[in-house]
């Protein structure tokens, strides 16, 4: 059985978990610090992303944008970045999907930079 | 000759001996480097050893001490770092092929800064390559292989910062520096049966140090207690303007032991009856019951319901893709030990503009979320992994890993340090983790303090051959 970093979140006993949808890989594993499980494919009856698995490729939108980048990769090539991309898309969606209000800003904050002359 | 029961003793002990000059900085680090010779042909721990720089140090140290001037704890002691840090004229590989034979002409503020604490440098730990940036799936993803667990060395050390775990659970250095962006201080010291403790994020600058993530990274200490850890971020601590990240927040309050009974500890518990290793539950279900026999209140707590693990996720690949664009462009990225690695580039082209700053705005519900937890709870205890160490040829795709709590620590920049707390079935360490508030490391190094106090679980050492 292979359980994913997000499914796993689940097993936080009396944990509310905030993902619906089953991850098909672990959500960090595209570029994690920690390691991409690149051989896992969504097991059966978990939600499929679009442009994943169900859907031929170029049927999406995102489909269509990845076949233009994936051009001069190998099959296995391309069948690998789409398996990343179906873990991504996980991620994506459930951010996507969440409700912000205007008065949530970003989490990085930019300062103004000094100028820095010249002592005269 | 300088004995193993020196070489496995805490920097705390150490620096008393050297400080006294009962203990010759000299010797001892005759000593590390005369087990790195023997030992680390087994284990791959170490990139590059600085023998003459490490010696030129050590006669340094005792010469100062000597003479009377004292640098503090870390005087005239060895340590060793991960090789992303960038070292003048040493060459810093970031654990890659393509940067095999790169040399920076300056140190990383955490090298300059344990220079000037009299830290002798006994060279460059073995990492995975560019701590994992662009994904692995396996052990030896690494420009050394697979680091190799001093406690069974047919199993990994974890990673990202490999060698640190090794080196430090063979008492190959007293201390090492690692780094984390999601889980590579946790997970090897939890592996390897060390103490590893993630500061707060901005508490170390990371100026000279590999860019992963900006806003992820941190550097953190890696040594034999919670203790030496704290003294070890002491010296590497600090503001630097030099680090955009770096936080103008005062050192906070010393640990103290003392202190843990009243704290507030919230504990996650975890289902391993469907994924991990029962006897690691068992062990952190024993480490609670230790901590409450001794009179501390632990108390059940869940997590916030945001979703750390997405925005973790977005963030990083984004990050990332950024941040390896050289590779990227030069078709370097092609010669990493991990053969798909640069089709992470294409992969993240998935991620709109949009999304990132989405995923900034989710943090920031997240920190909050975060901040009113440990409102509530000083410390926030979790077994960091839910496994031993993994055999070392094995491939992810077919291991369990999850990592419950770390995408939210992570994320949120929050300090935590793990701790051995007792051994799985198959003779391997598990950890225990104490996560607190930000900038409140004393809170988790007071809890790990006390818990080291009334165990002995740190003082055991690994079945390493004798080196004479």
């Amino acid at each position: 059985m292979k359980i994913t970093r997000r499914s796993m979140a689940r097993l936080i006993v009396g944990a509310p978990v905030a993902a619906a949808a089953a991850a098909v890989l672990p959500a960090g594993a595209l570029l994690g610090a920690r390691p991409a499980a690149a051989g896992e494919e969504p097991a059966t009856g978990e939600a499929t992303p679009e442009g994943a698995a169900t859907h031929e490729p170029e049927e999406t939108p995102l489909g269509r944008f990845l076949a233009k980048q994936e051009e001069g990769l190998t099959s296995e090539e391309r069948k690998a970045v789409r398996r990343q991309v179906a873990g991504l898309e996980e991620s994506l969606r459930e951010i996507r999907e969440h409700s912000l209000g205007n008065e949530v800003p970003p989490s990085d904050i930019v300062r103004a930079l000094r100028s820095e002359r010249p002592r005269r | 000759m300088i004995s193993e029961e020196i070489l496995y003793k805490p920097v705390g002990e150490l620096s008393t001996l050297v400080r006294a000059r009962r203990l010759s900085p000299v010797e001892l680090t005759r000593a590390c480097l005369r087990r790195i010779d023997v030992l680390d042909p087994e284990l791959h721990a170490f990139v590059t050893v600085t023998r003459d720089l490490a010696l030129e140090q050590a006669r340094q140290a005792e010469s100062e001490i000597a003479r009377g001037r004292d640098r503090g704890p870390l005087h005239g002691i060895p340590f060793g770092a991960k090789d992303l840090l960038a070292t003048r004229g040493i060459r810093t590989t970031w654990g890659a092929k393509p940067y095999e034979n790169r040399t920076f002409d300056h140190d990383a503020a955490v090298i300059r800064r344990l220079r000037e604490a009299g830290a002798i440098l006994l060279g460059k730990l073995a990492m995975i390559e560019l701590a994992g940036g662009l994904g692995y799936s396996k052990g030896d993803a690494s420009l050394t292989g697979a680091a190799l667990n001093p406690w069974n060395r047919e199993r990994w050390t974890c990673g990202s910062s490999s060698g640190s775990g090794a080196a430090v659970a063979a008492a190959l250095v007293p201390f090492a520096i690692g780094s984390e962006t999601w889980g590579s201080i946790i997970c090897p010291s939890s592996f390897c049966g060390v103490a590893g403790l993630r500061p707060t994020l901005g508490r170390v600058s990371r100026q000279g140090a590999m860019a992963l993530s900006w806003s992820l990274d941190k550097l953190g200490p890696m040594a034999r207690s919670a203790h030496d850890c704290e003294m070890v971020l002491r010296a590497i601590a600090g503001h630097d303007p030099e680090d955009p990240f770096s936080a103008p927040e005062p050192a906070g309050p010393a640990s103290d032991p003392a202190t843990a009974k009243r704290l507030r500890i919230g504990a996650l518990k975890l289902d391993f009856g469907k994924v991990g290793d029962k006897s690691v539950g068992r062990a952190f279900d024993r480490a609670l019951q230790d901590l409450r026999a001794a009179g501390l209140r632990v108390e059940e707590a869940t997590l916030p319901a945001l979703p750390f693990e997405s925005v973790a996720t977005v963030i990083l690949n984004a990050e990332v893709a950024t941040a390896y664009e050289e590779l990227e462009r030069s078709g370097d990225a092609r010669r990493l030990a991990t053969p798909q690695a640069f089709l992470s580039f294409v992969a993240a082209r998935a991620i709109r503009g949009s999304d990132v700053v989405k995923a900034s705005r989710l943090r920031t519900l997240c920190q909050r979320a975060m901040a009113d937890f440990f409102a509530r709870y000083d410390v926030l205890l979790y077994p960091g992994e839910m496994s031993t160490a993994f055999p070392a040829d094995k491939d992810f795709a077919d291991i369990s890993w999850p990592d419950p709590v770390g995408a939210a620590g992570n994320l949120c920049g929050l300090p935590a340090i793990s701790v051995p707390c007792g051994f799985g079935d198959d003779a391997l360490p598990a950890g225990m983790t104490a996560m607190s508030g930000a900038f409140e490391e004393h809170k988790a190094l007071s809890l790990a303090r006390f818990y080291q106090g009334i165990t002995a679980w740190h003082e055991k050492r690994p079945p390493l051959r004798p080196v004479g």
